[in-house]
Order: C-alpha cells, then sequence, then structure tokens
C-alpha cells in the first residue's frame, strides 16, 4: 500500500513483511509456465464451441415453439377432419328426408363458419381472408 | 470486442467495420497469450494467497479465471483497465473456488482424499505458512481480500476497490481490522512483541 493510502508505522511495515515473506508461493519455473500455458491453451481451446451457450439455447427455445406450433395445427386439422366425417355420418345415417333435415340441424357446430354453406363458407374465407 | 492492452491499462477499441473476421480473431489470440505472459504469475501468486496456500487450487483459480476472461472478452467495454477486470475475475473465481471446497468437505467426509500435491512445497517454514494460511481464512472475506491484495500483492487502495467492487474507504477499514487482528493472531511476527520480550 503507498502512503498515500494509508500511512503504516515501522512496527507494522516489519510485521507486514514477515507475513508476506513467510506467506509467499513457490516461484514457478520456465517448464510450469511452460506446463501451465498449454494447459491454458487446452481449456481455451475447448471453450470456443460452447462460447455462445445462449444462442444454443436460443435455437433450442424457436425449434422447440416451431415444434409446437406445427403440432397444435395437426391436432387442430385433425379435429376438424373427425368433426365433419361424423357430421356427415350422422346426416346420411339418417334414413328419412325428415330426419336427415333433423340431424343436420342438431349435429353439435364448433366453429361458427361450420353453419355456412360451402358457398357461403368460400365467399366468407375470401372476405375474412381465413 | 475491444482490442486488449497487454499492458495494465488503456484497452483500446478494435474496429467494427468490416474489417477481417479471422485477422481479428488471430490478433485478438495473440494480444491474449502476451496478457496471460504478463499476469500469468501475479495471477497465480495471488490465487495461492487467496485459496490458503494451495498450489493446486491456485493453478484452477488462475486458469479458469484466464478462461472466463477470454469468454468475457467481448462484453468488456474498458469501465476499467484490462488488468483490473481480469483479477476482479480472478478474486471472485478464487471465491467461489472457496465455496466450493467447503461444500465439497461438507459433503463428501467419506469419500477419499485428494492425493497429496505433487508441487514442490514453498519455501520458508511450513508451519508458519499454515498459520499465516489459518489467520487469513479466519479474516471476514472482504478484510481477507483486502489485506491480500493491499499489503501481500502491492495493488494500491484504489485498485484494490475497483477490483473487489468496494468503496475505497471500506478497503481502508478493511485492511486496517485484518492488519489489526492478524497482529494478535500473529503476535510472534509483530516486532511490538519482541521489544516486550
Amino acid at each position: 500500500m503507498t502512503e498515500k493510502d494509508a500511512p503504516l508505522s515501522a512496527e507494522e511495515v516489519a510485521f507486514v513483511r514477515r507475513v508476506a515473506e513467510a506467506y509467499a508461493p513457490p516461484s514457478l519455473t520456465q517448464a510450469e509456465r511452460t506446463r501451465f500455458d498449454a494447459r491454458l491453451d487446452e481449456l481455451v481451446a475447448e471453450e470456443l464451441p460452447r462460447s455462445r451457450p445462449w444462442l444454443i439455447a436460443l435455437a433450442a427455445g424457436v425449434a422447440v415453439l416451431a415444434l409446437a406450433i406445427w403440432q397444435t395445427g395437426r391436432e387442430a386439422d385433425r379435429d376438424a377432419l373427425e368433426h365433419a366425417a361424423a357430421k356427415s355420418a350422422s346426416v346420411e345415417s339418417a334414413a328419412s328426408p325428415e330426419e336427415a333435415i333433423v340431424a343436420t340441424a342438431t349435429v353439435p357446430i364448433a366453429d361458427a363458419d361450420d353453419a355456412l354453406p360451402v358457398e357461403y363458407r368460400a365467399i366468407s374465407d375470401l372476405l375474412v381472408g381465413n | 470486442m475491444g482490442r486488449m492492452g497487454v499492458g495494465d491499462h488503456q484497452a483500446v477499441p478494435l474496429p467494427r467495420d468490416g474489417a477481417d473476421d479471422a485477422h481479428r480473431r488471430a490478433r485478438v489470440a495473440r494480444d491474449f497469450d502476451a496478457f496471460v505472459a504478463v499476469h500469468r504469475d501475479r495471477a497465480l501468486r495471488l490465487a495461492w494467497r487467496l485459496a490458503g496456500a494451495d498450489s493446486a487450487a491456485a493453478e484452477d483459480i488462475a486458469q479458469e479465471a484466464f478462461v472466463r476472461a477470454h469468454r468475457g472478452l467481448d462484453r468488456f467495454r474498458e469501465e476499467s483497465s484490462l488488468s483490473t477486470w481480469f483479477y476482479r475475475i480472478l478474486v471472485n473465481e478464487a471465491h467461489r473456488h472457496r465455496r466450493r471446497h467447503w461444500l465439497r468437505q461438507r459433503l463428501a467426509a467419506e469419500m477419499p482424499a485428494d492425493p497429496p500435491d505433487p508441487r514442490p512445497a514453498a519455501a520458508g517454514d511450513p508451519l508458519l505458512r499454515a498459520r499465516v494460511a489459518s489467520a487469513l481464512r479466519r479474516l471476514p472475506r472482504g478484510q481477507r481480500e483486502a489485506f491480500v491484495l493491499v499489503h501481500l500483492e502491492g495493488f494500491t487502495v484504489r485498485e484494490a476497490a475497483m477490483i473487489t467492487g468496494r468503496a475505497i474507504g471500506t478497503i481502508k477499514s478493511h485492511v486496517h481490522r485484518a492488519l489489526a487482528t492478524l497482529r494478535e493472531a500473529l503476535a510472534d511476527l509483530d516486532p511490538r512483541q519482541e521489544l516486550r520480550s
């Protein structure tokens, strides 16, 4: 410590010097320096490929999100197909035209657009852009 | 990325325009090697003193500090000198190492002890060295770091404050208290005791 920082008495200076002498590491040999540097080079080289862990995490996150969206879309398509098939089957299985009308009217509607005839649905899709 | 100044102060920023990336990386690698060459011995010495005179631990700490510094070069923004920034990493790494060591000792009491360190022991009286290490270990972290940095490693109070992230006044207080405590604990090294006896 410099004198300007906090002046030490002569006794304190002597004490600190003794502590520093008693608590000094062995000095490095040139071979140890070389070994240290070589090991450090290895560690840095190992480090480089994983030096951007946040980038890897981000890529993994985007992939998971894309997979989840794709999976959700597939399930929605499958539900819509099953719903349409069930509707068609219930109407076709009706014994008489009256029953067919009743069946068409009582099939549960999953989507408001399902209530529209095909031609109207096509126009709706064009205008709304779905 | 900031260009590393090899010396103690003032890193000069690298141009970020269309300079060839490979060329820039090569220059950074060269500068890093030069930085290691300049600071290796002091880093190991400081780590040894903070790790309680353990050469193997000192090497681990210093290696990890250099690796972390290399990893963080992109984020180095010259708010402090490169060396101050590096020694801050090293002091924190020494603290982390100390905590891990303490935890290992607590959790793995039944595990076999570490093999003996093949490195040559430091010169001087091993018992006295162990006593100094023990006295330093008993100090609170802030006092221990301040004492080692300022009195044993020769950093100024201001540098020690920047390295530890503490106020200058706090460092002065830590150094003063650490010195008083150590003079009690290691009274036989204190010239006052010689005069009395």
